[in-house]
């Protein structure tokens, strides 16, 4: 405690120690003065008297120094020197400033972006409670090469009852209902969840309460719980919401809780209702059924291979108790976990990691860059180093003196990054497709605050090291002397820059072949035929609304087919059609198994898989999908004929290999009912282009089936905002009480499914030419600085008759020859590198060696020309200036 | 000069809280005069090494310190003992005579060897 209290006064004592210093200096002067009296009343002379107090007193001087070192904190007081000593350096040199902090600023800004993103999309999504303890279970069948993030209701079942490893588990399946407010339908997404549900992701309510176990019963009182957007929009954030009734879907459901602002999950939904699955959804039979996703919060030190081990061994049991165990070996099935976050973040996982990357590459570019521009300062200052030297300093004195100069660039770079940071990174998700960033809430937070004095510090020390290292080894023989005379410097004094300038090269290198890489990648996908022609089609969605139209074939029939003929007449449209599920929808999409006429299923054998759709005569034609045998579906083929199909070229050759399916029988959608295959048509890419996903598809008419909501899409020869209008008063004549909820270009659809992959080339692009200009700098200030202190030798040569052009091979053959090391070592990462991302990317590594040897060549041009300016500069000096300069 | 002894470090600590508790205020030469007289003058102190000494008891908080006038009226700075002081000086006084009471049974011949 009492030596913490002098502590503290120490501490205080370091500013404002001038008084301090005078009221000592009284002090002394008092102590003399008494002990001068004492010794005149003992008959000394006033003088000796003074000399003899001065004596005893043992040197005012040391006196002070050591009364000085007890009164404040010396070292620290040594660090707010140099602190202040480094501003006033910096705020003398600010141009020197200005771009170290504005290099660093931008490296660390980037990093600090990035990093939030990570952070909040990857790491900790907001809302969540220990979300690294929440996975998701996956179904997988090797051998028919199937792995999704869905599992059944017996799996789901197992999994909650390991009660050794598992905190809550619970269950989870899409559903949209349809709200009637103020005179409007509004859709809406939910989910249907069982009462752990909220427990697993650790969210609670700020109203009211979550579902219970009673509730997980079918035939309960309707309820639901409302996210807090549509708490605030459907009850303008009343708190007496809770108890009443909202009707969704015309059905009345008791409001029971609102959820926390920042938990919107799964993303993009905003109620929840109790799942209450039967007692028959638990039975065996359901087992290879995956129509659920089911998620699972581990207990504190369960990892998700323990956990993993566990089911699968609790799995087996079940299936060897059964008769399932034959299929699920033949079938390669199995069931694993992935983290939530990885499984929620999808797409964006992958270009997020390599942006990642990408920011760290910069981050050593501009340390690279910012220790280049002190060892060039630090060479005009050597006289000031050299000074100090033979003053009483020290080499770790001059080190700690550099390393602040540092330190406090870095901390100006990394506050302004901090306050930029997390804005860049919101900018960031702008660019992000909806679908995939809606949802995230990038924030600062502590995490992004650490991370970011974590590489601030790191940074400092990468570029304040090795030179404050170098200078104070070198202190010795630096200075006086060989500054005094401008001779070249020496082969050494160059060895640091010249690495730094060499490193600079590699990286910068290996984000500008990175690009090359990314782009012609990009080239590629866009390049890839997805089987339709996407160009001019526009897509609007209409959830139907109303319970008796969503129950009646006929209505939909006779709406879907009165609006296709209604937007056809439509000025400008070539072609209109009715298509369910829409193919790129990253919100859509259906499979289920089905069987053939005539080919029996073993016992547990869910036979044939399936996506399938149901379409409406024109689809081929808006789509340009060529019809590769037999008939389309046509006007023709309505609930009162027989029900018909038509195949997928893929699913045709895969069932009936050597002859036409054509007249075959198989079953109508996901039921028992059959359908006749009447034609066979050319396959299309379902969801993405980067790879074929799609597993083969079938398609069923329009009016034969019925859905829960129709896209209508049509050609066009022109979109323009006349047939959007067009086509809402087409559809709101054919049926007032429907609405279109959503308009999407085809074209878009398909560019948005390879978002990543663009997001990462438009980032790389950005970044290399960041880099590109680091690197520029870097060079530049090399070669001016090389140059500058060889002015001397280069006037003698000059005088001795070497004429320009020699002076300026010979300064332009020494750099150049640092960027040839430089690239080449940048080819070998480069080359490492691709075969690292083709691993991870599918359509990856076309025009490798286009990149490859197109950077070198810019990066060679660029670099060259970085170097000519000052090298011409150099050579155009007047010898005999430059042999007087000094 | 040659018989005084040099003030072990962290004694003088001692000798100051003592020498200000008989003698209540007093400035910094008063003190060093009275520390060497007390010690029957076997003592040499560096009147210099005092200062920083006080300073170091005066941010620990065990004495306190406000100029003044001398007996022969010369502006000085007095220093006093707080009541931290005197617990202190209680506190280290007993410490230190346990002190010398266990090395006096090591260093005294044995009775009988």
């Amino acid at each position: 405690m009492r030596s913490l209290r002098a502590f503290l006064l120490r501490l205080r004592a370091i500013f404002g120690s001038r008084r301090a210093e005078q009221d000592f200096s009284a002090e002394l002067e008092s102590h003399v003065a008494l002990h001068t009296d004492d010794g005149i009343r003992a008959g000394l002379s006033a003088a000796e008297a003074r000399r003899h107090a001065l004596i005893l007193l043992g040197g005012a001087e040391q006196t002070r120094q050591s009364y000085r070192e007890r009164h404040s904190l010396p070292r620290l007081e040594s660090l707010m020197q140099d602190l202040r000593y480094a501003l006033r350096q910096l705020v003398r040199a600010p141009g020197f400033a200005l771009s170290a902090i504005l290099t660093l600023t931008l490296a660390i800004g980037a990093n600090t972006a990035i990093f939030s993103v990570v952070n909040a999309v990857l790491r900790h999504p907001a809302g969540l409670d220990h979300p690294e303890r929440v996975v998701v279970l996956n179904t997988r069948y090797s051998q028919f090469t199937l792995d999704f993030p869905n599992v059944s209701v017996p799996v789901y079942a197992a999994a909650g009852a390991l009660k050794d490893h598992v905190d809550a588990a619970a269950i989870e399946a899409g559903a949209s209902f349809n709200v009637q407010r103020e005179g409007k339908t509004e859709h809406i997404n939910a989910a249907l969840v069982s009462s752990k549900w909220f427990q697993v992701y650790g969210a609670r309510p700020i109203l009211g309460r979550v579902f219970t176990p009673e509730e997980d019963r079918p035939n309960t009182a309707p309820v639901v719980i409302l996210s807090y957007g549509l708490w605030q929009r459907a009850f303008a954030g009343r708190g007496d919401a809770i108890g009443q009734t909202m009707m969704l879907d015309q059905k009345p459901y008791q409001v029971i809780g609102v959820m926390r602002s920042d938990f919107a999950w799964p993303r993009r939904y905003e109620l929840w209702t109790p799942i209450a699955l039967p007692p028959t959804a638990f039975s065996p039979d359901e087992f290879f059924n995956e129509n659920y996703q089911a998620s699972v919060r581990l207990l504190p030190g369960v990892s998700p291979a323990q956990f993993n081990a566990e089911l699968s061994t609790r799995l087996w049991d079940e299936l060897r108790q059964g008769a399932g165990s034959k299929y699920a070996t033949s079938s390669g099935w199995s069931i694993y976990t992935a983290p939530l976050t990885e499984s929620a973040a999808g797409p964006l996982r992958k270009p997020l990691f390599v942006l990642f990357g990408v920011v760290a590459l910069i981050l050593l570019i501009a340390s690279a860059n910012v220790a280049g521009l002190f060892l060039a300062r630090a060479s005009t200052r050597s006289k000031e180093f050299a000074i100090r030297t033979a003053l009483g300093a020290g080499a770790l004195r001059i080190a700690q003196q550099l390393l602040i100069e540092t330190f406090l660039l870095t901390g100006v770079a990394a506050s302004l990054a901090v306050s930029a940071g997390p804005l860049l990174g919101k900018i960031l998700l702008l660019l992000v497709p909806h679908h995939l960033a809606e949802g995230y809430d990038i924030r600062m937070e502590p995490a992004v605050l650490a991370f970011t004095a974590g590489i601030a510090l790191l940074t400092s020390l990468i570029a304040g090291l090795g030179p404050a290292f170098k200078l104070a080894v070198e202190r010795k023989q630096m200075g006086l002397q060989e500054g005094g005379r401008g001779a070249t410097a020496s082969q050494d004094k160059q060895r640091l820059r010249s690495a730094f300038v060499i490193g600079q090269v590699a990286l910068s290198f290996l984000l500008l072949s990175g690009t090359g890489l990314f782009l012609s990648s990009l080239q590629q996908l866009q390049h890839i035929d997805p089987g339709f022609n996407p160009r001019g089609v526009l897509a609007a969605k209409v959830d139907f609304s109303g319970d008796d139209f969503r129950s009646s074939q006929p209505r939909q029939a006779a709406f879907v087919s009165s609006a296709v003929e209604r937007l056809a007449a439509q000025p400008g449209v070539l072609a209109a059609a009715a298509i369910q599920p829409l193919v790129f929808d990253p919100d859509d999409g259906g499979s289920c198994s089905f069987a053939i006429a005539g080919r029996p299923l073993g016992p547990n054998d869910p036979g044939p898989h399936s996506q399938l759709s149901f379409a409406t005569p024109d689809y081929l034609k808006v789509m340009q999908i060529p019809l590769l045998s037999g008939r389309w579906i046509a006007a023709s083929d309505t609930g009162a004929t027989e029900p018909v199909t038509v195949v997928d070229e893929r699913l045709a050759r895969k069932y009936w290999p050597s002859q036409s399916p054509i007249g075959q029988h198989i079953s109508f959608g996901c039921g028992n009912k059959p359908a006749r295959v009447i034609g066979v048509v050319a396959t299309v890419r379902l969801n993405s282009l980067e790879s074929d996903t799609s597993d083969d598809m079938r398609y069923y008419s329009f009016a034969q089936g019925k859905d829960s909501s129709a896209n209508l899409i049509f050609r066009t020869q022109n979109t323009t905002e006349r047939i959007t209008a067009g086509l809402l008063s087409a559809i709101a004549a054919t049926d007032p009480s429907q609405a279109v909820s959503s308009i999407k270009s085809l074209d878009t659809l398909v560019s948005d499914s390879h978002a990543g992959r663009r997001l990462i080339v438009w980032m790389l692009a950005a970044f290399a030419a960041l880099a590109l200009l680091l690197a520029m700098v870097g060079l530049y200030g090399l070669i001016s600085y090389i140059t500058t202190n060889r002015t001397n030798e280069i006037g003698i040569r000059m005088a001795l008759g070497a004429q320009r052009i020699d002076v300026i091979r010979l300064l332009l053959g020494n750099a150049l020859a640092w960027v040839v090391i430089g690239l080449s070592a940048g080819l070998d990462l480069s080359i490492v590198l691709t075969l690292l991302l083709r691993h991870l990317f599918a359509v990856f590594g076309a025009g490798v060696a286009v990149s490859l040897a197109g950077s070198a060549v810019m990066l060679f041009v660029i670099a060259a020309m970085a170097c000519l300016i000052p090298a011409r500069r150099a050579a155009s000096i007047d010898p005999m200036k430059a042999l007087r300069a000094e | 000069m040659g018989d005084k002894t040099d003030v072990w470090q962290g004694t003088l600590a001692l000798m100051v809280l003592r020498t200000l508790e008989t003698m209540g205020a007093q400035h910094g030469y008063g003190l060093a005069r009275r520390i060497e007289q007390t010690s029957g003058d076997l003592l040499q102190l560096n009147y210099g090494t005092l200062y920083p000494a006080l300073l170091k008891l005066e941010q620990e908080g065990f004495i306190q310190s406000s100029w003044g006038l001398s007996e022969n009226n010369r502006k000085a700075k007095f220093y006093e003992l707080t009541k931290a002081g005197h617990r202190r000086l209680k506190k280290a006084a007993s410490e230190w005579e346990q002190t010398t009471a266990i090395l006096a049974r090591f260093l005294t011949p044995a009775e009988e060897a």
